[in-house]
């Protein structure tokens, strides 16, 4: 279950477990978070319950909700936040979430008044989804033909080489490099030999010989990218 | 990819039911975290239909129930030759329905388990999608690619009511909550939809460990490059999962609707691929 741990220049205030409801932030009284300091709004946020995500909201406050050292009026909250008003500080933890040794569940649920219903399945325990995988960067080059000295980037996935109705092939782009592999036509040939089908991974340098042109493949370096 | 029919083989369609021969290409893969595999998928090209689940269990009997949908609805429409698709198709998810929760009640152990399922079957021009939950199907057409379907996600109710971004959505820890699914209820109702066949559509069916990784950008990207090879293009989509993390199993089904006559050239291949590329960028053509 999540929780929210408020505190104000070290001193806690106090935590709040998110059960299946609104909670409320501001300087009113009967806020579930009650933070007393004339500078924070009334009814200053929320955090709203959806699915197992949980929203925080800024209601227009006069002097704003930030999240990790940013402004937001609305933020998924992720383990580990701290959400912050003014000088009060609220951490938001949820074990659950970065327990996500069996990769991705899903779980049957229905909605109802009362909120979501499990139906089947089992609660997912996933992590939220943002994971950079670091790919190479590389260019390739033509070296014969009336094109020659031309590159061509390979910052997609695949890129097709040669021409479809005759010889062609594809690059991939994976996170080890990147492989050849014929597609349709005459197996291409790299460093002079034809290839065995299925992807094939190319070295830094590798010549590639398609239908009668041939090309070379240079790295750049490695890029981050995205998830 | 082997079938079995309760009761039998029966008869292969007329030709005419099948305006066009597909060509199928489909793989079902673990993943890279999961032990597991509680994907299920089911083909069959002469009939003219293919299906996949996505088993899913408080339990166990995630793969029970996936298996049990699938066969369950492919033995139905292998039946049903001479009944209007949406009608067979909507008997035969509630036949899957049925199938799992009287294994539930036959083993109480199972209780807990279900599955999405999704299937597209083609007769005459046209193809007859349906599906419960988050397994999804698109179409690659001429180049550009749409989703035919619509998750039944709690993720997909938040962003048609507003409630969240699609950025958010991705980002959510809420994605894998599925609102509707075989297993779950004494009823369910698939979404059914009819759709023309135009030749070389590519149809793709795949389970959320494919699409939750690689995104309509990549699908598109991969179906551009690979389509001549339809059995790589599969394969590859499976890798790409995988280099992304491939954190649940990963299940893809490919369909070529083919022109039972001979086809006409494809295509002008030079404006395709990196020579055309090349051309126009060089202004050679």
């Amino acid at each position: 279950m999540a929780k929210l741990m408020a505190s104000r220049g070290g001193a806690m205030l106090g935590s709040w477990f998110i059960e299946n409801r609104r909670i409320t932030i501001g300087r009113a009284e009967g806020s579930d978070i009650r933070l007393e300091d004339a500078a924070v709004s009334k009814a200053h946020a929320a955090i709203e319950v959806r699915g197992v995500d949980h929203m925080l909201l800024d209601l227009e406050s006069a002097n704003g909700t930030f999240v990790n050292g940013n402004r937001v009026t609305r933020h998924l909250l992720n383990h580990g936040d701290t959400i912050e008003i003014l000088d009060f500080q609220i951490r938001y933890v949820d074990h659950k979430s970065v327990v996500a040794a069996e990769g991705d569940r899903t779980m049957i649920f229905r909605a109802t008044d009362a909120g979501l219903v499990p139906l089947a399945g089992k609660a997912p325990t996933t992590e939220a989804r943002s994971v950079e995988i670091p790919l190479p960067v590389a260019a390739l080059r033509v070296v014969s033909g009336k094109q020659a000295g031309a590159t061509v980037g390979l910052e997609r996935p695949l890129t097709g080489v040669g021409e479809r109705a005759r010889d062609y092939c594809a690059i991939l782009r994976r996170p080890e490099g990147y492989s050849l592999a014929r597609v349709a036509g005459r197996p291409p040939r790299v460093d002079g030999k034809p290839i065995a089908d299925g992807w094939q991974t190319l070295r830094d340098g590798a010549t590639i010989e398609v239908g009668g042109e041939k090309f070379e493949l240079r790295f750049i370096g490695k890029g981050a990218a995205k998830a | 990819m082997s079938t079995s029919y309760a009761g039998g083989t029966p008869p292969a369609p007329a030709p005419a039911l099948l305006r066009y021969a597909l060509e199928v290409a489909a793989r079902s893969d673990l993943g890279r975290v999961r032990k597991f595999n509680e994907d299920s998928v089911a083909t069959d090209a002469a009939r003219g239909f293919v299906a996949l689940a996505d088993g899913m269990a408080t339990a166990k009997g995630a793969d029970v129930a996936a298996k049990l949908a699938t066969q369950t609805l492919i033995g139905q429409l292998a039946t049903a030759q001479n009944i209007a698709p949406r009608a067979a198709a909507h008997a035969a998810f509630a036949a899957a329905n049925r199938a799992i929760r009287e294994r539930v009640r036959a083993d109480p152990g199972l209780a807990g388990m279900g599955t999405t399922l999704s299937a597209a079957w083609f007769r005459g021009d046209r193809v007859c999608i349906a599906h419960v939950g988050d397994s999804r199907v698109y179409r690659w057409r001429q180049g550009r690619i749409e989703r035919l379907t619509t998750d039944h996600s709690f993720v997909q109710a938040q962003l048609a009511a507003g409630q969240m971004t699609t950025d958010e959505a991705r980002a959510s820890k809420s994605r894998h909550l599925v609102m509707r699914a075989l297993g779950a209820e004494d009823q369910v109702a698939p979404d059914l939809g009819e759709h023309e066949v135009i030749a070389d559509d590519i149809y793709i069916l795949c389970t959320d460990g494919l699409h939750d990784l690689v995104d309509d950008a990549d699908l598109a990207n991969a179906l551009e490059v690979l389509e001549p090879n339809l059995d790589l293009a599969a394969s590859t989509l499976v890798t790409l999962a995988n280099d992304r993390g491939g954190r649940d199993n990963i299940s893809v089904i490919l369909v070529r609707a083919k022109p039972r006559v001979a086809a006409e050239p494809r295509g002008e291949p030079e404006s395709q691929g990196i020579f055309g590329w090349l051309r126009s960028k060089m202004g050679g053509e």
